[in-house]
């Protein structure tokens, strides 16, 4: 059941949300979680065992982490001086960790072996075949069920949260089955964290008028973003990269520009439906997009773009592998042999490697996936590395880059190289990135018109700009929404009603195009 | 204790140029992120023979120098 489809926006989602108005105030979790479950089962049948064991394992190593908690308190009181009490905490901690571990590890363990084996697998042998002597290894081909690197990941964040006491673990397995299996977030995220979902998910506020026509209204914009310009820009980018040696620079450059409109459009506008359609129940997800193309640094464009992918990194990867034990040693070593500098910063950058690689590898099992990770962590290194020097060698920049002029300057440079890394992302295969970068060399051959008319074009230069002048604006700090809110009935409504047409006249389906599947939904 | 002239000294080399009022804002107007923040923590954990885990790094230990000095004047009593 996609979330663009009649199915879901006019059965599913009325279905459910009648069944969670009318049930009393305690009872409409249960239409959550009964809504959540015939989403994931309608659409991926007997992988729910997956979700329904993930679960299982969170909430297991959630209550086990308790237990040892109350466990420590009750028996500490009783214990009769400090050194017995020390060595009653450090058992504590050490069966804590192990719990922590074996959960974290059972769960990324499944997430690898679905996802990645069989590219470790692949990797392995083309590795054997260069070598003297022929070592093959076969490994079983799983099904990757739907939005398992989102669940895996969110079930992590539960037991990691509930073991650091930054949230408190669900008495009920019902309820961490909710919190990981809730429809709006399993498929393409956010990552949501038990925290700060499950008081809205597990005591919903009453149903409202506001919060059915702002998520309505949400939903529109989102369905506009997909099918209006994410589907009709996919016609062009597809042509473009599944035949790339067909075609000009020119082309190649429209549909590198292309493929970023459609991937911001397509998965803003994928956030935007999931989390209207968790407004209609009152539950706010965690937001994905602020502005991303207002970035002035590539650093920056990745604190704004797919924000809830990249504060589950920092906070579960990133911080855990710089202040590790072995990281302090390397940092010493560093500080020792080659400066203060090179012992702060070296352990800094070998976390940034570890981190962009495992975001490069999260969208996917395959070396450009490396190279794209690669790519991101060598230009955040290189300005880390020469900012400081340019500051240094021209102290008027520091008074230059406060200007609108040095600030566009940044933007545009940041676009170009966010581009380059989409090309990278997008294309099949490393080999096909140089040859479109190649292409370059010949500009223009023929009609940039691919697979789209005139009209087309047309329709995604208007929606870019609107995309733009909405994104412009609430980095200006407008509140689009609560303004419209504020406008007369008729006023508001009308925007409403056109917002509709607009996605049912300008919607790319139909005899002409081809229905794209959703990105995100695939990693 | 930890003082003040100790943290800035750090948070200049760390950050070269950077010398805040103690109670300025640090990360929410971006002059500390999160790779200088890591930065940092490894500068003061060498320079104050600290341990520091992941549940230190909450934003508000970090986001202004007096925070900075509070943790670590913490970190060095436990």
């Amino acid at each position: 059941m996609s979330y663009n489809s009649f199915i879901y926006l006019f059965v599913f989602l009325g279905v459910v949300w009648l069944f969670w108005a009318l049930l009393p105030q305690r009872w409409r979790p249960a239409a959550l979680l009964g809504g959540s479950l015939v989403f994931y089962f309608v659409t991926a049948h007997r992988f729910i065992v997956y979700v329904l064991l993930a679960a299982l394992v969170s909430w297991g190593c959630g209550w086990m982490l308790t237990r040892l908690d109350e466990l420590l308190a009750e028996t500490r009181i009783q214990l009769p001086g400090p050194p017995e009490k020390k060595a009653l905490k450090q058992k504590v901690t050490a069966l804590k960790k192990a719990t922590v571990t074996a959960g974290t590890l059972l769960l990324i363990g499944t997430f690898v072996a679905v996802k990645y084996l069989p590219f470790l697998a692949r990797s392995f042998n083309a590795f054997m075949d260069r070598m003297p002597w022929h070592l093959t290894v076969t490994v079983p081909a799983f099904v990757q069920p739907l939005g398992l690197s989102f669940f895996s990941l969110m079930a992590v964040s539960y037991i990691v949260d509930v073991y650091r006491g930054s949230c408190k673990a669900a008495p009920h397995y019902w309820q961490v089955l909710l919190f990981l299996s809730f429809w709006p977030h399993i498929v393409e995220g956010p990552f949501d964290r038990y925290g700060a979902l499950s008081p809205t998910l597990l005591n919903p506020p009453k149903p409202s008028y506001r919060a059915v026509t702002f998520g309505v209204q949400r939903i529109v914009w989102g369905l506009f973003k997909k099918v209006v310009i994410a589907d009709r820009a996919n016609m062009y980018v597809k042509a473009v990269f599944d035949d790339w040696t067909k075609y000009s620079g020119a082309a190649v450059v429209a549909g590198t520009l292309l493929y970023t409109l459609q991937l911001y459009a397509e998965f803003s506008g994928c956030m935007d439906i999931v989390c209207g359609s968790a407004q209609l129940f009152g539950v706010p997800l965690a937001e994905n997009f602020r502005q991303p193309f207002f970035s002035r640094t590539v650093a920056e464009f990745w604190r704004r773009w797919h924000i809830t992918l990249g504060a589950w990194l920092r906070e579960y990867l990133f911080q855990p592998v710089i202040v590790s034990k072995p990281m302090m040693k390397f940092g010493k070593f560093c500080r020792t042999r080659f400066g203060a500098a090179a012992g702060r910063n070296w352990p800094v950058w070998l976390g940034l490697f570890v981190t962009w690689v495992a975001i490069g590898w999260w969208h996917g099992a395959g070396w450009s996936y490396f190279v794209y990770g690669l790519y991101y962590f060598v230009l955040i290194v290189l300005g880390e590395i020469f900012e400081p020097l340019l500051l240094q060698r021209m102290p008027a920049l520091a008074r230059w880059r406060e200007t609108p002029a040095w600030k566009v300057w940044q933007m545009l440079r940041t676009f170009v190289l966010v581009n380059i890394g989409m090309l990278i992302f997008r294309a099949n295969g490393l080999r096909a990135v140089l040859d479109m970068v190649a292409s370059l060399r010949v500009p223009y051959t023929s009609s940039l018109l691919i697979k789209l008319d005139a009209r087309d074009i047309g329709v995604l230069v208007v929606g870019a700009v609107l995309l733009f002048v909405v994104d412009f604006l609430h980095e200006r700090g407008h509140h689009l929404r609560e303004e419209l809110a504020a406008k007369p009935l008729v006023l508001r409504w009308a925007v409403y009603v056109l917002a509709v047409l607009l996605v049912m006249v300008f919607g790319a389906y139909g005899d002409n195009y081809d229905p794209a599947a959703w990105i995100y939904a695939q990693f | 204790m930890y003082t003040m002239e100790q943290i800035l000294k750090i948070l200049g080399e760390v950050k070269p140029g950077l010398a805040p009022a103690p109670d300025e804002e640090l990360v929410k107007t971006g002059q500390l992120d999160s790779v200088d923040i890591m930065a940092l923590v490894m500068a003061l954990s060498e320079e104050f023979d600290l341990e520091v885990t992941p549940l230190d790094l909450k934003e508000e230990n970090f986001h202004t120098a007096q925070a900075i000095l509070d943790l670590v004047n913490r970190l060095a009593e436990e």
